[in-house]
């Protein structure tokens, strides 16, 4: 036979294979499509963000260097780039803006839908040459919109209400303005509540300005209170231009407070690129688990579809032919595999892909996407799959080419050559007959295979229930935390003052005696900082009576201060700040220092108990501690319930009236935010957790035709004794639950530790201010079960038409 | 090694009205094979009673299994009417089929077809389980002990040598307590020591109650047989006692 016709007999005889086991060449490849996908996909997310972001930040001229006065400061315009100005670096400074930036609140009801949220207007030069506007639906602010009522609405609210490109807002003290597009901002990419990092389109509505505008509106006319700049790359400019602005500052504004933020501290920036680094540490956990799924399963089907050759490769052995020749079909078997794999990889990494650059559209939605098919990555999970295909079949070749051609043709006669485990239950007497015992033998019998399928299965199921029990823990996380804002009256809404006020004024006594108020309850808010141990955070410091009738903290350890200063901070502000109960804690906040002025200053209190809130930010201090702190008889926070027959649309619309009133909102708003926010991490969640799924479904659905095939003869033999299929059926779904029970186990065991390490070191890092509390739902061991125990179980019934058609005679007569 | 005897659990021998437990009248096999038609049975007609060792002869592609196999339940008949134990398999349903497999006969193959997860004493204990009888680990020990088998009863087939399999092939079969043993070429994998204590054990059945019928190309093991049926081309060339008389196992030689 000339070497073309021999090339084309291997090639003839590997697609009459193939064509008998398309089938199972398709769903293995599939299998491994899933995996080198998703894992093509999943591993290039934070790519895709940091190069995304990288492109919107520089498009749209982001800043370096924030200076912002503290709350309720304000300077004149002109105060704050002379200060700059003189400062000897100013060279590297190459764009510097002044900025009003005041809070508001913000009634955008559009329709029959009522929305009434807090915010912010930003006032800034038209057109702005740092933080400029990405306009996204309706027409740009132009120069001639300087100190008209006009704005523009941040996209991420307005596309949360979809609303339309333009239209009209009210505004605390009523004042109306027309929004005339909207627009992305580098500072809102994601959108931040105060204090909270988390996304907050729902719940905080951003209006940008032209600077007079924003004057007029607020009415701090010819008043800034922020600067922007950007500073020339260099390695120590931002850093020496940040002290010398600090001391020209310190000179010009004595009596005022001041911080400096640089862009990289941002929350944007920083959910944008230093929590990618943390997300895609979580994202290439489960990318390396149903790639690994996938191989391992791959593996340990391709290794036994070569394993049921073996008598044929010791009959090519009996007769002369060399190794490397009898090599050929097998490894073509190998190659199908493979190239399946890639073929239905590349569609499926687009999709996978596709879908991720939608997830990420709208999580991180910027003005400038780069989310190209990452090929390399792609590459590297491509060839992992083919070599697990080769690997899978060179193993078993190799076991069969190892041993004498009279061996390998008798295989079938001596098809065990070893029980396995199953000499463990030899002396054992286990319920039932031989049949029943049966299931339990056979997974025994075959360890190595039982391993790999419930290592498969296993690691499908560590994604399911590490992924749930991510969607689960907080669930639960949230549902503490609205149960501790609400837990004196569901109603509870807060409502907050421009400035703080003394509590016998006119603005408090108005509010007290609004028809729509049932009662209130006074209290101050501060920005605060702790600091212990050299470590500092950031945290909103109520401070009021904590015996208060609407509200007041709940304690998971300490007591709640009564007669003596104390505080009352949350777990992880304590674990964070490495402080326990009677500890005392640095505070650094604003004191009033004359009319809209504040200045930062610092003192101790006692740390006396720890609330149940997981919200890190959140602290409160009694009432003593007010004289301590220099804020006797202050409020700018007030916890209102409507009265009878009002609702909570009705007082914030009562409320948005009064020009002193700057947000009013539900209690939980901070977590109706992070649940906003979760909603959207949610769908990823449950779209893996369904591929993982699906994948199980392979798995199982490859074992049992595998197992199947295997044991022919065995069957056979059965229906020679007269058990019926469905004796057969039932003794294989109960080999494959006790499989799919052993893997979910593991798989349970190995999630839960995934989800451990999720919570504990990888959002402990990218969501510092949440105390996430781990828990697993019921519903959660139900879907793992559904991944390993119920869809391996049920696979072998997909083998009922091939059992059915068995030809028992030829089975048994296999003369080997 | 011990004679073996019907357990006394065994269901009795329903037998035709004609008193065999195999009826066989006119009974062809036809299979489509691609276009072509084979003719694997032609018009075979026989009875096989209780006692009877009955051995069934002829080369490769005679129809000896096929004929085993229908008998067995295996398969069905394209013509004519089988009747054995008394009950009229030619056109039963598969239900009906798989219920007589379970009473009515029991096999024994060539290549054992063990159990490869199951033990001795286990594999044994399916053949009564299968049947419905009671006490099965019972039987099963006293079926193992019948094949000389007890010491080996927690053993693997693997660990067992091809002889022993096959023993324990028939004590499986044996515990099932059916009143029909079909054995195909059940020395064939055997040596020749070993063909002959399997012979001897299914003689020992052979007249204790049961029809064996042993389907082999070899003549040697024909000898010894109550009676021989020779098969050609799917007809029954020849039934009657062996050529050249019955004589002693231990005169067999091949």
């Amino acid at each position: 036979m000339s070497r073309p016709q021999r090339f084309r007999l291997w090639v003839r005889w590997a697609l009459r294979d193939m064509r008998r086991r398309w089938l199972q060449v398709t769903s293995i490849g599939l299998l491994l499509a899933l995996g080198v996908g998703m894992y093509s996909a999943m591993s290039s997310m934070s790519q895709w963000r940091t190069a995304s972001a990288d492109a919107s930040f520089a498009a749209l001229r982001s800043h370096d260097l924030r200076v912002s006065l503290a709350a309720g400061s304000y300077t004149n315009a002109g105060r704050l780039r002379a200060a700059l100005s003189s400062i000897p670096d100013r060279g590297v400074v190459t764009a510097a803006e002044e900025r009003l930036v005041v809070p508001t609140q913000v009634d955008a009801s559009f329709g029959r839908r009522s929305i009434i949220v807090p915010g912010r207007i930003v006032g800034m030069p038209l057109p702005a040459s740092v933080d400029a506007l990405a306009p996204m639906r309706g027409r740009p602010l132009r120069p001639a919109d300087n100190g008209r009522l006009a704005v523009e609405l941040e996209r991420n609210f307005a596309k949360h209400y979809a609303l339309p490109a333009a239209g009209d807002l009210r505004l605390t003290g009523g004042t109306t303005v027309r929004y005339v597009g909207q627009a992305l901002a580098p500072e809102y990419f994601i959108v931040t509540a105060p204090g909270a990092d988390f996304g907050a389109e729902a719940n905080f509505a951003v209006l940008f300005a032209s600077l007079r505008t924003a004057q007029r509106v607020s009415g701090e006319r010819g008043r800034v209170n922020e600067l922007v700049l950007r500073v020339r790359p260099g390695p120590r400019n931002l850093s020496e231009v940040q002290s010398e602005l600090d001391r020209s500052l310190r000179a010009a504004l004595p009596r005022t407070g001041f911080t400096f933020t640089t862009g990289s501290q941002e929350p944007a920036r920083r959910l944008l690129y230093k929590d990618a680094e943390g997300d895609q540490q979580m994202m290439d956990i489960f990318a390396g688990l149903l790639l690994g799924a996938a191989a391992l399963a791959a593996f340990n089907l391709i290794s036994r579809t070569v394993e049921a050759q073996r008598r044929e490769i010791g009959i090519g052995m009996a007769l002369g032919i060399s190794p490397r020749v009898l090599a050929r079909r097998p490894l073509l078997l190998g190659g199908q595999v493979a190239i399946m794999g890639i073929a239905l990889g590349i569609p499926a990494g687009f999709a996978a892909n596709a879908w991720l650059r939608s997830v990420m559209q709208s999580f991180f939605p910027l003005p400038v996407l780069k989310t190209p098919m990452q090929i390399g990555v792609f590459v590297q999970g491509a060839a992992l799959g083919v070599a697990v295909s080769l690997l899978a079949t060179v193993i078993p070749l190799r076991r069969a080419l190892a041993v004498t051609p009279v061996e390998a043709i008798s295989v079938g006669v001596r098809a065990a050559k070893s029980s396995g485990l199953a000499w463990m239950t030899r002396g054992i007497r286990l319920p039932g007959g031989s049949l029943a015992n049966m299931p339990l033998r056979n997974v025994l019998r075959t360890p190595r295979r039982t391993a790999m399928t419930v290592l498969g299965i296993a690691a499908v199921v560590a994604i399911t229930l590490s992924l749930a029990g991510v969607i689960d823990s907080f669930n639960t996380t949230l549902s503490a935390s609205r149960a501790e804002a609400l837990a004196g009256s569901k109603r509870r809404l807060t409502v907050d003052l421009a400035i703080p006020q003394p509590a016998d004024a006119a603005t408090l006594k108005a509010i007290a005696a609004d028809r729509a108020i049932g009662a209130e309850q006074p209290s101050l808010r501060l920005p605060a900082t702790f600091s212990a141990h050299g470590r500092r955070l950031d945290a909103f410091l109520d401070l009021g009576a904590q015996n208060g009738p609407l509200w007041h903290p709940m304690l998971r350890a300490g007591r709640l201060p009564v007669a003596r200063p104390g505080l009352v901070i949350a777990q992880r502000a304590a674990e964070d700040l490495g402080v326990g109960i009677g500890e005392r804690l640095g505070i650094r906040y604003p004191l009033p220092a004359g009319p809209r002025s504040y200045r930062l200053v610092s003192t101790t209190l006692p740390v006396t108990g720890i609330h149940t809130s997981p919200l890190r930010f959140v602290a409160y201090a009694n009432l003593p501690a007010a004289p301590a702190l220099g804020l006797t008889g202050l409020v700018n926070r007030i916890s209102v319930v409507p009265a009878p027959g009002y609702t909570e649309a009705d007082v914030k619309r009562t409320l948005l009236a009064m020009s002193t009133v700057t947000a009013v909102q539900g209690a939980a708003a901070m977590t109706d935010a992070v649940d906003q926010t979760m909603s959207q991490f949610t769908e990823v969640l449950i779209i893996t957790v369904m591929i993982a799924i699906v994948m199980a479904l392979l798995i199982a659905y490859n074992a049992a035709t595998i197992n199947a095939e295997e044991r022919t003869r065995e069957t056979a033999t059965m229906f020679a004794y007269g058990i019926r299929p469905r004796g057969v059926v039932s003794g294989n779904v109960l080999e494959a639950l006790l499989i799919g029970t052993t893997a979910t186990i593991v798989g349970v065991a190995a999630g839960y530790g995934i989800l451990r390490w999720i919570i504990d070191v990888s959002m402990r890092s990218t969501m510092p201010d949440l105390g996430i509390l781990i828990s697993i739902s019921a519903g959660t061991y139900g879907l793992a079960a559904l991944a390993g125990i119920i869809s391996v179980g049920l696979a072998p019934l997909f083998t009922i038409r091939r059992l059915s058609r068995t030809d028992v005679p030829s089975a048994l007569r296999v003369v080997e | 090694m011990a004679v073996l005897r019907p357990h006394p659990a065994a269901q009795p021998a329903a037998a035709s009205p004609s008193g065999a437990l195999v009826e066989l009248s006119g009974v062809g096999r036809r299979y489509m094979v691609g276009s072509s038609e084979v003719v694997a049975l032609a018009d075979v007609s026989l009875r096989v009673a209780a006692e009877d060792l009955v051995v069934v002869l002829g080369p490769s592609g005679s129809g000896k299994t096929t004929l085993l196999n229908i008998i067995g339940a295996l398969d069905s008949p394209s013509d004519g009417q089988v009747v054995v134990a008394g009950r009229d398999i030619s056109h039963a349903s598969r239900k009906e089929l798989f219920a007589f497999r379970r009473h009515g006969v029991s096999f024994v193959f060539q290549t054992f077809n063990l159990f490869p997860a199951l033990t001795a004493l286990e594999n044994v204990e399916f053949g009564a389980d299968a049947a419905g009888r009671h006490a099965v680990r019972d039987v099963a020990r006293e079926m193992l002990d019948r094949v000389g088998l007890s010491a080996r009863a927690a053993h693997f087939p693997h660990e067992l040598s091809g002889g022993e399999q096959q023993r324990v092939s028939i004590a499986r079969a044996l515990a099932s307590g059916n009143p029909i043993l079909l054995a195909d070429e059940p020395t064939g994998e055997l040596d020749f020591g070993t063909g002959i204590q399997i012979l001897e054990l299914l003689h020992a059945q052979a007249h204790t109650g049961r029809a064996v019928l042993v389907v082999t190309h070899n003549r040697e093991i024909a000898r010894v047989a109550d009676r021989v049926i020779e098969l050609s081309s799917g007809r029954v060339v020849r039934d009657g006692p062996p050529v050249g008389g019955q004589v002693e196992i231990a005169d067999l030689r091949w």
